[in-house]
């Protein structure tokens, strides 16, 4: 340290020793004790102070002197004020280094005189430095013992806390005790709110009426369509919706002569007194208050009034953050939306461009608090058009009709509306998806084994497995969502989840120990149709993938041929740069073809393309040189007629090989043609011959009534079987071992009806065996079930009569069947010699019927479509013909029939199958093609195709809230929605009944 | 033929002498003739004509353009309508000389036919000729062209019929007209039918065009392959498989519903069938009658004899029914195969799918579908799940498809099965040796284990049939230059070059 030394001589310098500085610490570090002891000290004083004025101000204004209550804070906050200031006198001289070296000798009184000594010549340099030199050091050695918290201790602080703690605990008594808390009394002091000032506050003199079995009844607005509540022995708290009229009775201590209510902020009404003790009134609840009675002048206790808020709807959306639709593409919007008492209106808002309108979706009738519904809409219904990016958000208005209908939000989503062009690309896009993700499922799917667990324990574990292969699938079909079923990618999801649902259903229904032979059967069939839809879902979507490259194409081709003619008209008026401009224009389109080019399978065009591009660009090229050299007019114009000899061939053999695949298509459509000619014609020629041979019978077959009698009772007992064993008690029983067996039932069950429906007696005798036997087996496991109470003794006892009513039909037509067969046995000799004459003609159909089998494969075989099932139906239908035949031969009329009836009908079916598969053909090259969703006719414009009513799966039901609602309307509303269905159903049919309602 | 009717009725002297070579398909006569031509419209359009049928396309639509304009005649006027088509379909053609032989093609990918197209009509010339009683004076001339569609224009045949057919080369006009092997997806054998078409030339020339159908399809069809082996043409498995079927069920075809084509025929099976048959008559004359029996059946079928009768006199005394029955019994004793195979279908210009040109999986959109998806499951590196794709697409009751072969072959490499690979690969090329990529994935494959001579027989084979796979091209080279063959190691590394360069046309 450096000071000045100003001695005799003059000024000069000299360095200050440590001891000082030692010195010089120990008071700093004494000051800032001193200084926040000091500090402390005031703030607890000011404090107590305080708390004692607002203890005994709040007593005051609790018994309504308000005056005296500010009176006293104001003293109280001078108190305080004043305390502070006494603290803090003085204080800069207490902090000073003198002041705090005078407290130091004060304690250390070894030090008195020194310690102030070196203070006063380091302030004031003087005398010998040498001497001070000294002096410093014995003071340092002795300030080096001394502490701060010796100089100043804590004592007199904690002393000033305790007066600070007693005004805290006179407060909180205070508050305790009194009528007022603090912070009322001071809201009162300062004028208070409207709430605060409606407080009225205890009369702080008189005496106070007593009641008691306070019971009040809420009388709801109407609006919030509550029933009227009575709550008896209340505190007298209110708590209702504005609006609520509040009836209070009650008892008093004592009788009163006359009474009156007050609410605050209103006028005194007059109350009812019963007896002088029962006193009745009522008010309706407006704002937050108190209510009470007077008697003769004595007023009751305050009795708070707090009304409950009518929020505003709350609204959920279930729509993704962004949807890019066609113009006519439908697309869902799914929201939940609820309220306190009820809704008015829900309505979509839609910004677009900030033009903000209005949507009108729902306005239920009844007024519900909570709805739900998914809605099909299209672009237009919100007023957009094509290249829209709109922002849409779903509002619900509530029914408040006290303090105004108040509407809800929910988040806001976009809706984009794409043209034409955008639409096929987002169909694209999906496709690529879609078949990306389905790679999965389909490999995996075919490395299965072909059963791929031999109990239901491993299938279920299989099944779990199995199902996470569908992880890809299910987040590109959820970005699907909204889709409508018509479209292509939305049919191709729709089938892939279809398969799988049945198959892991029926998996995770299975019992779970070993399986047993149909359960194995049927899950091996599942799982094949599940492969094979995987299969059809992906090799469609590759070939509408290959045949939109080929269509663009060709359609590139053709451009391509008419640029490079155009180019070589146009050659001599073209500048240098004008004519490579337009080569580098070809190229471009050339880059785009080998592009498209690569997307088609390895086939010929393929090669071809790749051959022709790669000689084009060859060509390109040494024309792009000359133009660039600038060669002679002759050898530019060499270059540009050979590129486009190359592109008018190439072109020429896009298109041609276009021509040739339609020839093809055109062979295999008049092969459909006759196809289905023929199918129809043969189902003719069977009925027709089945009415010959029944019309023979007739005849001859006396001797076969009893047969006929026993084909109608076997008919009759079959269906009565399977009826049984449709009973909803064995559908909803809960042991998965007991639906095994069930199922299994059923199915024989099915299997008797088939063959009685084509009067196989054979076979179903057969079948009616195997349905009794199935049937005596569920019901063990049903036994075995409720045994060990795994299913409930009053559902066991239900599903045990349907079974047994089944096994009684089944024995019935295994009797039946045994006297027909019989009967059948003793045709008579008349009849067998119609039936031998009709066998000639039956022959020639079974024969043809044989032909349009073969016929039928080879079609299979050709479409692009799944034609399987007319395959089978059509060997079906000439396998059954040719049955026929040989039971005519015999001279079994009835089994003739049968067959020719089963013939019949499955070439009805194959005939069916078959449209069912050019529809489907037909499809898939309208995708290709491009036309895609736009293309395709409105809903229900074709009927004929698809699959049978999907046309009408998107049933959009008008609102109906425009129209009245009679009485009818709840009740079939709610008959309408009985039963657990999914949300989506019961929004569907919730509009459907509010649909007939209207009408 | 209108324009020689013509020609041959309304005129005598010069033009007359120009058309009556031209019928004997004689060239070198028409030429003689032609000198004493004069500038009157008939000799004109004579002149024309043996333009025409010297491949002087533009000069011979020039000259009887004239013709047909000063004379208004509308036969010529048709006459006229061909010659602009020719003219047309060979517009940027260049032309090749090289000895007797005479090739016109467009420059640029063809190029890689170039070299083997003139030594392969060369060969024949020399070759084929002299077995045959000599080949026709003048030399041969043989267009090449890149699509069928071209072909068409040129050939005066209906599109349709060449497509359905499959016809892809012709004899005609003394000339050869032949596709590239680029206008079929995956090539053909493309070699062997220019000796074939230059032997129906041959044929004509020397019986005065007196030959039938099955006759001359029996000559060339047993004769193609001798322009490189010393033996006719062995059976295809496919026509051995159809041979022995129809031996077996007894239904041969009549030599009598061979006429007026084959391409009238029920099928392509049977067409198939018509030529093994009339393939193997004449293996049998030869065998029984010596390397020169066919020439003397030509100089009888010349002399006005029946053909059968002729084939008859050379080859069994005359007696036909016994010269048929030892051609049953030659045919029993041979060893054909029995497996069940099938013609390929001949898909022209890029028409149709990948698998249209097989033949299995081209009759079978079903099985087609299974192939397909195991190619995209391949795609997607499943080889393992494409592999049961491919075997679905084969059913063991079906007759085996070269297409699926190879594509099965590639996911048995994949999942590191190269034994099975190799034995499918080789079945598949026993019963389909023109099927090139069987052949070139086999010739990798042996290459890739080290058989350098098996590698290259395989990918000759299949370069043979397909040479715009430059890859093969590249490997062929490769293994050329181990045999120390340096002019043919160099030539396909050009070949090779030519179709992996940016600028192929600007050779």
């Amino acid at each position: 340290m450096i000071r000045n030394w100003r001695g005799s001589s003059g000024v000069r310098l000299y360095v200050v020793p440590d001891s000082v500085s030692r010195i010089q610490q120990l008071l700093t570090l004494t000051a800032r004790r001193s200084a926040w002891l000091s500090a402390g000290r005031a703030g607890a004083l000011a404090l107590a102070a305080l708390f004692v004025g607002l203890a005994v101000a709040t007593l005051a204004v609790g018994e309504g002197s308000r005056r005296l209550g500010a009176v006293v804070l104001v003293a109280a906050t001078s108190a305080a004020l004043a305390l502070v200031f006494l603290r803090v006198r003085g204080m800069r001289q207490r902090l000073s280094s003198r002041g705090q070296a005078d407290a130091i000798e004060a304690v250390t009184p070894d030090l008195r005189g020194a310690l102030t000594t070196v203070i006063d010549r380091v302030e004031r340099p003087m005398g010998s430095p040498g001497l001070f030199f000294r002096l410093a050091d014995e003071v340092a050695g002795g300030v080096g013992k001394v502490r701060p918290a010796l100089v100043w201790p804590l004592r007199p602080l904690w002393q000033d806390v305790r007066w600070s703690a007693f005004g805290a605990a006179l407060l909180v008594g205070v508050t305790a005790v009194g009528p007022l808390n603090p912070i009322d009394a001071m809201r009162k002091l300062l004028g208070g709110s409207p709430a605060a000032a409606a407080v009225t506050p205890v009369e702080a003199d008189g005496p106070k009426a007593l009641l008691g079995d306070i019971t009040l009844r809420y009388v709801y607005p109407p609006y919030t369509q509550l029933d009227p509540l009575e709550v008896p022995n209340t505190n007298g708290e209110v708590h209702a919706p504005p609006g609520t009229v509040v009836e209070v009775r009650a008892k008093t201590a004592e009788a009163w002569t006359a009474a009156v209510l007050e609410v605050s902020g209103e006028d005194p009404v007059p109350a009812g007194l019963v007896d002088g003790r029962v006193v009745i009134g009522s008010f309706t609840v407006g704002a937050e208050g108190t209510w009470r009675f007077r008697f003769d002048g004595t007023p009751s206790a305050d009795f708070r009034i707090v009304p409950d808020p009518d929020l505003a709807p709350t609204v959920a959306v279930s729509s993704r953050a962004k949807q890019s639709i066609g113009t006519d593409q439908p697309f869902s919007v799914g929201f939940a939306v609820k309220d306190d008492y009820g809704l008015t209106r829900i309505v979509a808002e839609v910004t677009v461009r900030g033009k903000v309108t209005e949507v009108l979706l729902r306005t239920p009738l009844d007024m519900p608090r909570a709805l739900s519904d998914q809605r099909t809409l299209r672009a237009a219904d919100l007023g957009l058009t094509a290249g829209d990016v709109a922002k849409v958000r779903i509002g619900a208005w509530d029914n408040d009709e006290v303090s105004g209908n108040k509407v809800g939000w929910s988040a806001i989503f976009t809706i984009e509306v794409l043209g034409a062009e955008g639409s096929q690309a987002q169909n694209r896009e999906l496709r690529d998806a879609l078949l990306e993700a389905l790679i999965l499922p389909l490999a995996e799917s075919l490395l299965d084994p072909a059963l791929p667990a031999d109990t239901g324990a491993g299938a279920t574990t299989w099944a779990g497995r199995a199902d996470d292969r569908y992880g890809a699938f299910d987040e590109v079909a959820r970005g699907a969502e909204g889709l409508n079923r018509r479209n292509f990618q939305a049919r191709v999801i729709e089938n892939v989840n279809g398969a799988r649902r049945d198959l892991f259903a029926f998996v995770r229904g299975l019992p779970v120990g070993t399986l047993g032979n149909i359960d194995a059967t049927t899950f091996a069939a599942l799982q094949a149709k599940n492969v094979r839809t995987l299969e059809m879902a992906v090799w469609t979507l590759d070939k509408v993938a290959r045949a939109e490259a080929y269509a663009t194409i060709v359609k590139l081709a053709e451009e391509l041929a008419a640029d490079a003619r155009a180019m070589k008209e146009s050659l001599e008026s073209l500048t240098t740069p004008q004519a490579l401009a337009r080569l580098d224009r070809i190229d471009r389109q050339m880059d785009v073809l080998d592009t498209l080019a690569r997307k088609l399978d390895r086939g010929g065009m393929r090669s071809f393309l790749e051959s022709r591009i790669a000689e084009l660009e060859g060509a390109m090229a040494a024309a792009r040189r000359d133009v660039a050299k600038g060669a002679d007019a002759a050898k530019q114009a060499a270059d540009i007629q050979r590129i486009a000899d190359l592109l008018d061939e190439m072109a020429g053999g896009v298109d041609e090989a276009q021509k040739r695949g339609g020839e093809g298509d055109d062979a295999l459509q008049k092969e459909i043609e006759r196809l289905d000619k023929e199918f129809s014609e043969l189902a003719a020629a069977l009925a027709a011959l089945e009415k010959k041979t029944q019309a023979a019978r007739e005849k001859h077959g006396q001797s076969l009534d009893d047969g006929l009698k026993a084909w109608a009772e076997v008919e009759a007992a079959a269906k009565a079987a399977e009826r049984a064993l449709a009973d909803p008690s064995l559908g909803a029983l809960p042991s998965r071992s007991v639906q095994g067996g069930v199922g299994d039932a059923q199915h024989d069950a099915k299997g008797l009806n088939d063959s009685v429906r084509a009067r196989d007696t054979e076979q179903a005798a057969d079948r009616a065996e195997d349905t009794v036997q199935s049937i005596e087996r569920a019901r063990r496991r049903l036994d075995g079930a409720a045994r060990t109470g795994q299913v409930e003794p009053s559902a066991a006892a239900a599903a045990g009569r349907s079974l047994e009513a089944a096994q009684k039909a089944a024995v019935r037509a295994a009797t039946a069947l045994e006297k027909l067969e019989a009967a059948q046995s003793t045709g008579s000799p008349e009849l067998t010699e119609a039936l031998k004459a009709l066998s000639g003609e039956q022959a020639g159909v079974a024969g043809r019927a044989g032909e349009a089998a073969k016929a039928a494969k080879k079609v299979a075989q050709q479409m692009q479509s799944d034609a399987s099932e007319m395959e089978e139906a059509a060997g079906e239908g000439a396998s059954q013909a040719k049955r026929a035949t040989g039971e005519l031969e015999k001279g079994d009329a009835m089994a003739s029939e049968g067959a020719q009836d089963a013939a019949s009908d499955a070439f009805l079916r194959a005939s069916e199958a078959l449209k069912q598969a050019v529809a489907d053909q037909k499809k898939m090259q309208q995708e290709a093609g491009g036309g895609g969703e736009q293309g395709e006719p409105e809903e229900g414009a074709g009927g004929g195709e698809g699959v049978a009513g999907e046309g009408n799966i998107e049933v959009t039901i008008p609102a109906p809230e425009e129209f009245e609602t009679p009485e009818a309307y709840r009740k079939a509303l709610l008959e309408g929605m009985q039963g657990e269905v999914p949300e989506s159903y019961r929004a569907a049919s919730r509009r459907y009944y509010e649909e007939l309602v209207r009408q | 033929m209108t324009l020689l009717f013509w020609l041959a009725t309304a005129f005598a002297g010069a033009g007359n002498d120009v058309v009556a070579c031209l019928e004997l398909y004689d060239i070198a006569c028409a030429q003689t003739a032609a000198g004493r031509l004069g500038a009157s419209a008939e000799d004109r359009a004579a002149r024309a004509e043996l333009d025409f049928h010297l491949g002087e396309f533009a000069t011979a639509r020039d000259g009887l353009k004239w013709v047909a304009d000063s004379t208004k005649d509308a036969e010529l006027a048709k006459r006229l309508a061909l010659f602009e088509r020719v003219a047309g379909a060979t517009t940027g053609f260049t032309t090749e000389k090289r000895a007797d032989v005479t090739l016109r093609y467009r420059a640029g990918m063809d190029d890689v036919l170039l070299d083997e197209a003139l030594e392969t009509l060369q060969a024949s010339h020399d070759k084929i000729g002299p077995l045959l009683g000599g080949a026709p004076p003048g030399g041969v001339r043989m267009e090449l062209f890149p699509t069928a569609q071209r072909f068409i224009d040129a050939s005066s045949l209906p599109g349709e019929a060449v497509r359905k057919t499959g016809v892809i080369a012709l004899s005609k006009w003394t000339r050869l007209l032949v596709s590239s092997p680029r206008a079929l997806g995956r090539g053909y054998g493309w070699k062997d039918t220019i000796a074939h078409e230059y032997i129906h030339f041959i044929v004509a020339w020397r019986t005065k065009d007196r030959a039938p159908v099955w006759l001359q399809e029996g000559i060339a069809r047993s004769h193609e392959s001798m322009w490189r082996e010393d033996e006719p043409s062995p059976l295809t498995p496919t026509q051995e498989s159809l041979l022995a079927a129809a031996l077996k069920d007894d239904k041969l075809v009549p030599l009598a519903r061979m006429h007026p084509s084959m391409a009238f025929l029920d099928s392509a099976d049977e067409a198939a069938l018509a030529f093994a048959q009339v393939s193997t008559m004449i293996v049998h004359l030869r065998r029984t009658a010596g390397p020169d029996a066919v020439s003397r059946v030509l100089d009888l079928v010349r002399d006005g004899r029946d053909a059968l009768q002729a084939v008859a006199d050379v080859g069994s005394g005359g007696d036909t029914t016994a010269f048929m029955d030892d051609w049953k019994t030659y045919l029993k004793s041979l060893k054909l195969v029995s497996r069940k195979l099938s013609e390929s279908k001949v898909i022209l210009d890029g028409a149709g799918d990948e698998f249209d040109a097989d033949p299995q999986l081209g009759q079978r959109t079903d099985l087609a579908r299974f192939a397909r998806l195991g190619d995209i499951l391949l795609d997607h590196g499943r080889a393992d799940a494409a592999l049961v794709e491919f075997r679905k697409a084969a059913p063991s009751d079906e007759p085996p498809s070269p297409i699926l072969s190879v594509r099965t072959a590639e996911a048995l490499v994949l999942l590191g099965r190269k034994d099975e690979a190799q034995a499918m690969l080789s079945a598949s090329a026993v019963d389909y040796p023109e099927h090139a990529p069987t052949r070139i994935a086999l010739g990798k494959m042996l290459l890739d284990k080290g058989d350098s001579a098996g590698a290259f027989r395989e990918y000759r084979a299949g370069v043979d049939v397909d040479p715009f796979d430059s890859a093969a091209q590249a490997a062929l080279a490769a293994l050329y230059a181990t045999r120390g063959d340096a002019p043919l190691a160099e030539r396909h590394r050009r070949y090779a070059r030519l179709l992996t360069s940016s600028e192929p046309a600007t050779r």
